[in-house]
């Protein structure tokens, strides 16, 4: 995703924009940099860019009253949920730990990187993608020190030397453009986006004076960061955060699901709904899950009999009771009184199926009492020539409706989700029907839950990136074959937001 | 005591459970007198605008709320947040509590905005005690108030919109705190704190 960057800089703990790099020419914005910052976060930025310009002078990022500002920013950062990255002066092991210790998302490491590269290696080795490199050039040659020391060294032949090390986050200052608002260097970062390998990022600075320039900014380049022209008031800072609200469109993050399948009060897992396996205690599963960085459960009541789904009410009620994530149950739910007993115990959704297919209109009744938001329609859909079959009674009777028909009657009838399960997929971990989910969430807005199939970490980018809201598995995490925290890191990296 | 209105649907067993970790007399409860004696109470909500007024119309709460909401603290969760306005959108004709001044809306759905809102979403904090993080949201109507001085945070779905409401005795929100983890506990907590304080007080 690309992201638009609100610059503080900081000098004797006051908020200040130089022009050109250069000291003598510097401006006081504001002395209270906590209320700078909260007008950014106000206005959606997801990242802040924090320069520490006392120590980029002086080469000590602590000795300064910029060092307590900025800890109390990264404090303020953190609250609010926004990320922060953090330069000037950062030339050694320790102040890098500090900073990232304290929740600093990425240290931007300028003349360090030139100078020492074994410092660099080992922080590089230590924190990966934390770290990026500032790059400042004025006519493509780099500068270091603040900005004092003009070098020989060429921008793209440094790139390519600490691209080889395998660092991929760079920040591209156009010190001639700084502070000047005349504009970014298009032409310097598009022969950068030229160069650069694939997945290196670069984020653009310097003389950005409108919103058209940001926009000039992000064709060309993964980010921008914005300064002066925040202060000066060139970009309003309403107009930012509608242009950031455009941007961002919103920040729902992608739920990763376990399922439990429950049958008489113990967890099973079907391999293509056949040959069921004892995989464990429901409650004991959800804790775990809960635990874990499971954003929803679902409990699938496989139970046949009137005593197994009186039990599952039980259930439901001591896995509420552990749990902090919402719950959604389904199978075998009938009634309005079915669902009204599985709320009250302690579901936040739930889910029907079979009942669905026999009385549509039980969608209606349903999203009338409990809201829309309530009710997801689960669908089991198995492959048949170019189209999809609607199956009933966990899979086993086919109905003779083609799914994207059905999908479209259920949404019309109220469903507020549906939960998608491919037949030809489940228990084979050969990876989501991504065409289902796809036909699917081109022709319905309500949030779609991909199910059946997943095997590795990269289904689920796929099932995401082809509209899926939520993505669920079972057998993958109950056999601690794939851990959720580390499929939530592979997403992240993979520019997917989700839940940390 | 610290009653939790109980009107039919919904959830309460784990909004009791989430207060009660800040505070032990927490109640479920639909009766005049022990609404009336609570030091604080919390409208849940799971449910339907138009079902849920009814519902407690029907269990002759829907006055009682009227007259003493806007003299108790009050915390209001989702649908017991949207109760709190004038009417809604979900249920056309149907009057609400009219404490809050506003009407609840659709929110509206395109391809990349899929509605309802399911799942976690960002909320910032931009007033005192600045509440920010991720929440758990499960609704499809928003509520557009017309005083926006008492939008204490908002959140980003296709537009952005209020989510938490500070208004007089009301503490509100559009999220789950008892499902939302850190930013919940947060919420829960200053809550049941300004409740005692009120109490200390009088």
């Amino acid at each position: 995703m690309k992201t638009v960057i609100p610059a503080i800089d900081i000098r004797e703990g006051k908020v200040v924009r130089l022009t050109q790099g250069d000291f003598s020419k510097q401006i006081t914005y504001s002395n209270d940099p906590a209320a700078i910052l909260r007008q950014f976060i106000e206005a959606g930025a997801l990242w802040i860019h924090i320069v520490n310009l006392d120590g980029a002078l002086t080469g000590n990022f602590r000795k300064n009253l910029s060092y307590p500002v900025i800890l109390d920013l990264i404090k303020l950062s953190k609250q609010a949920g926004i990320k922060i990255q953090i330069g000037g002066g950062i030339r050694n092991i320790e102040v890098t730990e500090e900073l990232i210790n304290r929740g600093t998302d990425r240290i931007i490491l300028g003349t360090v990187a030139l100078d020492d590269s074994k410092v660099l290696k080992f922080l590089f080795k230590q924190y990966g993608n934390k770290i990026a490199i500032a790059l400042d050039c004025s006519n493509r040659k780099i500068r270091t020190k603040g900005w004092q020391f003009e070098t020989d060294l060429d921008i793209f032949k440094i790139l390519s030397k600490l691209e080889s090390l395998g660092i991929h986050n760079f920040i591209v200052t156009d010190i001639m453009k700084d502070g000047t608002s005349t504009g970014l260097d298009t032409n310097l970062f598009l022969e950068l986006k030229d160069k650069k390998k694939p997945n290196t990022r670069i984020i653009a600075s310097g003389g950005i004076a409108s919103i058209n320039d940001v926009e000039k900014a992000l064709m060309c380049a993964d980010g921008v960061i914005v300064g002066k022209a925040l202060y000066n008031g060139n970009i309003a800072i309403n107009v930012f955060g509608s242009f950031l609200d455009d941007l961002h469109k919103s920040q729902l993050v992608k739920r990763i699901i376990p399922c439990l399948d429950v049958k008489n009060g113990r967890v099973v897992k079907g391999i293509k709904f056949k040959n069921l396996r004892d995989s464990g205690d429901p409650v004991e599963l959800a804790r775990h899950y809960n635990n874990n960085g499971a954003d929803e459960l679902i409990f699938l009541d496989i139970s046949a009999t009137i005593e197994g789904r009186k039990s599952m009410l039980n259930t439901i009620r001591s896995v509420a009771e552990e749990i902090f994530i919402p719950l959604t149950v389904g199978g075998g739910i009938k009634t309005i009184e079915d669902m009204t007993a599985i709320i009250k115990a302690g579901a936040e959704k739930i889910s029907i199926n079979s009942a669905a297919i026999k009385d549509p209109n039980l969608i209606t009744l349903a999203a009338k009492k409990f809201g829309s938001q309530c009710i997801v329609v689960a669908i089991d859909a198995k492959r048949k020539g170019k189209s999809w079959e609607v199956y009933s009674h966990s899979g086993s009777k086919p109905t003779g409706i083609d799914v994207l028909e059905w999908v479209k009657i259920v949404v019309d009838k109220g469903a507020g989700e549906l939960l998608v399960t491919s037949m030809d997929r489940d228990g084979t971990n050969s990876g989501y029907d991504l065409e289902l989910i796809r036909a699917i969430t081109d022709i319905v807005s309500v949030p779609v839950i991909a199910s059946g199939g997943a095997g590795n970490k990269e289904h689920f980018i796929d099932a995401i990136n082809n509209g899926a809201e939520a993505v669920l598995a079972a057998s993958l995490f109950h056999y601690n074959r794939l851990r959720i925290q580390d499929l939530k890191d592979f997403l992240n990296s993979h520019d997917i937001m989700v839940r940390k | 005591m610290i009653t939790i209105i109980d009107y039919g649907v919904g959830n309460l067993r784990s909004v009791q459970r989430a207060i009660q970790r800040h505070y032990s007399e927490v109640i479920i409860s639909n009766e005049e007198k022990q609404i009336k004696e609570a030091i604080g109470i919390v409208l849940p909500g799971v449910g339907a605008f138009g079902d849920a007024v009814e519902e407690l119309k029907r269990r002759g709460l829907f006055n009682l709320l009227k007259q003493i909401i806007p003299t108790k603290p009050t915390l209001g969760i989702c649908l017991g947040l949207q109760l709190l306005l004038d009417k809604s959108e979900e249920s056309p004709g149907i009057e609400g509590l009219g404490i809050i001044p506003g009407h609840v809306k659709k929110l509206e759905n395109t391809k990349s905005i899929r509605v309802p809102h399911t799942g976690w979403n960002r909320v910032i904090g931009i007033k005192e005690p600045y509440f920010s993080g991720y929440a758990y949201f499960n609704h499809t109507y928003y509520c557009d108030v017309v005083d926006k001085n008492m939008v204490i945070a908002f959140t980003l779905h296709g537009k952005r919109f209020g989510v938490i409401f500070d208004y007089g005795t009301i503490l509100a929100m559009q999220f789950h705190p008892e499902k939302s983890k850190t930013i919940g506990e947060k919420i829960l907590n200053y809550w049941v704190r300004s409740v005692l304080k009120q109490v200390s007080l009088t």
